[in-house]
């Protein structure tokens, strides 16, 4: 009995130390379909500009780098060589920082001012296989001037910084090729619409012969052919992904400051404007007013603003504050008017019809991935992260673009990712893990 | 004596206390560990009280008194959100809970009629996630205990031969909340903490019947409590964005279901019964979680309130258990099947359900003529849960576990 008893105590303890249950996990395989051949390594090579340089804040930093879409893609996809211009912290270009908000709670954006640093790693003997030029425009996939006249002429250090030297190849396209990839990201083009929007239409596209504003479709037409031409002839293997130009107007560069935040409270206020403006026709009153803008396509070079126009977030909000947009109109190059809105989307619109052309005239070598639907998507739904937060279009709360409006956070580059990742995976039968954007960096607090 | 009960109530309403999965506890006695709760319609010790307050009517002795502890060691894995990533798998940060338990049956002067006292913690969750982790959105820490202090009056009396007992009680429950997860919009990361205090009342009947000299019955009904937790919100790493988030005092409900169990004891010989039993628990309760915030999180001018729809459904479950008495030592044994009480997409990592299996063992002692000493084992396991469709896309495998051991004493003055 009593050895009965030492038993059941044996086999009770046994089984309370062997009862942790095995876990079944089911195993991402991170195949990659057809998407190179049987047994072949990917190598990657992305052609592009800001976007795919990684730029973020106004600049191009090592910590904003380490999010760049190419980067993030060549993880996710098991890239095993993947390097990328060694851009140190201070970065290059103007970079800004978040310190929080003000007792208005209003956010206090600090910019370091114009920097220049030197390239970690300007002697790599090869190509870059990050080609993000940022301020590249369409023309540049064809240009062989010289990497340092270029920046030069055009006041723009990334052609130097980036594509450094004739000897790797005398034009962006040929450094590509050079490092024989099977997979290339080619996002070209927004500049060349890019530069006039945020001007508020004031500056043509630089670097165009003749300057036209913006650059005329059927140039963007020729260059893109003719690019396509030259990669998938000289690298009959690879398989190239372009993207379709998110249309720039919803980005909270275009839609912190509000067209109507003029406030009078004095009816003398109103009076005197409304005197000083009588002959153009424009109405103020109590509360909130449109303000008064700059407009050299409109009667007497001036407008008052409509919910049609949009002030840019280059705009100094101190000046408004200080009486901007009343009795002294803002300048013109801080608004894009309803009439330069339509040239800005009507040049996107023929550019991407250009873009989503290339695939049959490419077809098996060329895939247009329309990032123009997906940007489009969340300005208007947001992007509902899994177990997290929907990102919006909203100026740092929305998460998805950086404090300079325009270009996307770490995060908003990790929503990029992903979308051609569901493409890849959908178009290619691949099982490609998907980055996990909530674990990505956004707005960083540096008080 | 006395010291050790005055112990137990002191570690009882200390607020140290808590477990996770499907947040009810059943675990208040090591017989009834042992045996897969299949104590409701025959049980010897004064945790009847619990189980089934009318059987405390037909126990023997002046007072019994039951104290003791469970301790319950939870694990649960989530390996997602498959949406994005199949490969990344978490587990739960290890965190163990002692919850004791303390009851006693006394047999008043008035014929018939027992009062009975349990103390006891009904409901219970802790849940912590690694700091890090991609669903700390969602949830990093996650507690909640209710204590419940119980005192019953059991009266037994014959119905046409069959001796029968009815029990009423009265409940009052006193409960702590904290929730804490991360917020996403800024690096670092702001936490929000809600931590809370509440209390309520509940009641309880139940019947007992010695159906014949060898086959018993038994039904216990605990209604639902309903607790209005009132706190403070706290923040982490919001400097600098203070305009945003402002410290406030917040409040969330929590409607704790009522449960119905009801079983048939059989002794096969004196010495060997067997129960089969069923437990209805109305998880339906908890269909929303609301949380009112006084100042809303990155909007302190306004109030917000959050309401999390949880989609919990009522629930039964099967259970059956087995006790063999030789001289001095029982042995006992357990089995039951509880199903998730939640809608499957909606199962969240604030509580990693699955459908749950329990399987038990224990022995009991005789330590001398009045003094009894029961050991108990319970593991619980349950298959791998598959959330597709989560209103928060966060799709994935849970898998969840339990360890449960439990001692109890128990005292008899004849």
């Amino acid at each position: 009995m009593k050895s009965f008893k030492n038993l059941l105590v044996l086999l009770l303890v046994g089984f309370i130390f062997s009862c942790e249950p095995q876990i079944d996990n089911p195993v991402g395989t991170g195949n990659l379909g057809d998407l190179v051949g049987n047994g072949e390594k990917i190598v990657y090579v992305a052609i592009g500009n800001s976007l795919t340089a990684g730029y973020q804040n106004g600049a191009v930093y090592a910590s904003g780098q380490e999010y760049s879409f190419p980067k993030l893609l060549a993880h996710q996809l098991g890239v095993e060589e993947f390097i990328q211009p060694q851009i140190p912290e201070a970065g290059i270009g103007d970079k800004m920082t978040f310190a929080g908000f003000n007792a208005l709670g209003r956010p206090i954006i600090n910019r370091n001012g114009i920097t220049l640093s030197p390239v970690g790693n300007a002697n790599h003997p090869k190509p870059y296989h990050n080609l993000g030029v940022p301020g590249m425009i369409a023309y540049d996939l064809i240009d062989e001037s010289d990497y340092l006249a270029r920046s030069q002429q055009r006041g723009n250090p990334f052609y130097s910084s980036i594509l450094r030297s004739q000897n790797l190849g005398s034009n962006i396209l040929k450094q590509a090729i050079a490092l024989n990839p099977n997979l290339i990201t080619l996002w070209a083009g927004n500049n060349d619409v890019l530069g006039y929007a945020t001007s508020g239409g004031t500056i043509s596209t630089t670097g165009m012969p003749n300057n036209p504003v913006p650059t005329p479709k059927e140039q963007m037409q020729q260059i893109f052919g003719g690019a396509l031409q030259l990669l998938s002839g000289s690298l009959p293997k690879a398989k190239i992904l372009m993207f379709t130009i998110p249309d720039v107007v919803g980005t909270p560069y275009f839609n912190v400051v509000p067209w109507n935040a003029l406030v009078l409270t004095k009816q003398e206020d109103v009076d005197k404007l409304n005197q000083a403006y009588a002959a153009l026709g424009f109405k103020f009153k109590l509360g909130q007013n449109g303000f008064v803008a700059q407009s050299p396509s409109s009667p007497g070079g001036l407008k008052q603003l409509t919910k049609e126009d949009k002030i840019t977030l280059a705009c100094p909000q101190d000046s408004l504050a200080a009486g901007w947009g009343s009795s002294k109109p803002i300048p013109n190059q801080y608004v894009l008017d309803a009439n330069e809105i339509q040239i800005t989307k009507n040049a996107i619109a023929e550019y991407n019809q250009i873009i989503k052309s290339m695939e049959s005239a490419f077809s098996g070598k060329v895939f247009v991935i329309d990032m123009n639907a997906i940007f489009a998507g969340i300005l208007s739904n947001g992007y509902k992260v899994p177990g997290s937060a929907t990102l919006t279009n909203a100026y740092i709360s929305g998460e998805f673009f950086s404090l300079d409006g325009i270009h996307p956070s770490s995060r908003g580059y990790g929503v990029v990712t992903n979308e051609i990742i569901k493409y890849i995976n959908n178009k290619f039968k691949a099982d490609i893990p998907y980055v996990l954007v909530q674990n990505l960096p956004v707005t960083k607090v540096s008080k | 004596m006395k010291k050790l009960l005055l112990g137990l109530i002191a570690i009882l309403l200390s607020n140290s206390i808590a477990f996770s999965a499907g947040f009810q506890i059943n675990d208040h006695s090591a017989r009834s560990v042992a045996m897969g709760f299949s104590t409701v319609a025959f049980n010897p010790d004064a945790s009847a009280i619990y189980f089934n307050p009318a059987y405390a009517a037909f126990q023997d002795g002046t007072l019994n008194i039951s104290a003791g502890l469970a301790y319950i060691m939870p694990g649960a894995k989530f390996t997602g959100p498959t949406t994005m990533n199949r490969n990344y798998t978490e587990t739960l940060e290890k965190w163990n809970f002692p919850i004791p338990h303390l009851f006693a049956n006394w047999k008043t002067p008035i014929d018939n009629l027992h009062f009975g006292l349990g103390v006891f913690v009904p409901f219970g969750l802790g849940t912590q996630w690694p700091e890090d982790w991609y669903g700390r959105f969602l949830a990093k820490k996650t507690y909640l205990e209710a204590i419940e202090i119980n005192p019953n009056l059991a009266y037994s009396f014959a119905l046409g031969g069959m001796p029968i007992a009815v029990a009423a009680g009265f409940g009052y429950v006193i409960g702590a909340v904290e929730l804490e997860k991360n917020l996403s919009t800024f690096t670092p990361e702001p936490v929000l903490n809600l931590k809370g205090n509440g209390n309520g009342t509940t009641f309880n009947f139940a019947l007992s019947a010695l159906i014949l000299d060898n086959l018993y019955f038994g039904a216990s009904y605990r209604h639902n409590i309903e607790v209005e937790f009132e706190g403070d919100t706290k923040y982490q790493n919001i400097s600098g964005l203070e305009a945003l988030f402002q410290e406030a005092p917040g409040k969330a409900k929590i409607n704790f279901p009522n449960d119905l169990r009801a079983a048939f004891a059989y002794k096969i010989s004196p010495n060997f019964v067997i129960e089969a039993g069923m437990n209805y628990v109305g998880w339906s309760s908890y269909d929303t979680l609301k949380i009112e915030f006084e100042k809303g999180p990155g909007n302190p001018s306004q109030p917000y309130t959050s309401a999390a729809e949880r989609s919990y459904k009522n629930i039964i479950t099967y259970r059956l258990g087995a006790e063999y008495n030789m001289d001095k030592t029982s042995i006992r044994f357990g089995v039951y099947y509880e199903p998730m009480p939640v809608d499957v997409k909606h199962v969240e990592p604030v509580l990693p359900e699955t459908d749950r299996i329990g399987v038990s063992a224990g022995l009991g002692f005789s330590l001398l003529d009045n003094l009894n000493m029961d050991l108990g084992y319970l593991l619980i396991t349950g298959p791998q849960t598959e959330v597709v469709g989560n209103p928060n896309l966060f799709d994935g495998y849970y898998n969840a576990w339990a360890n449960i051991v439990c001692l109890t004493f128990s005292y008899a003055i004849k």
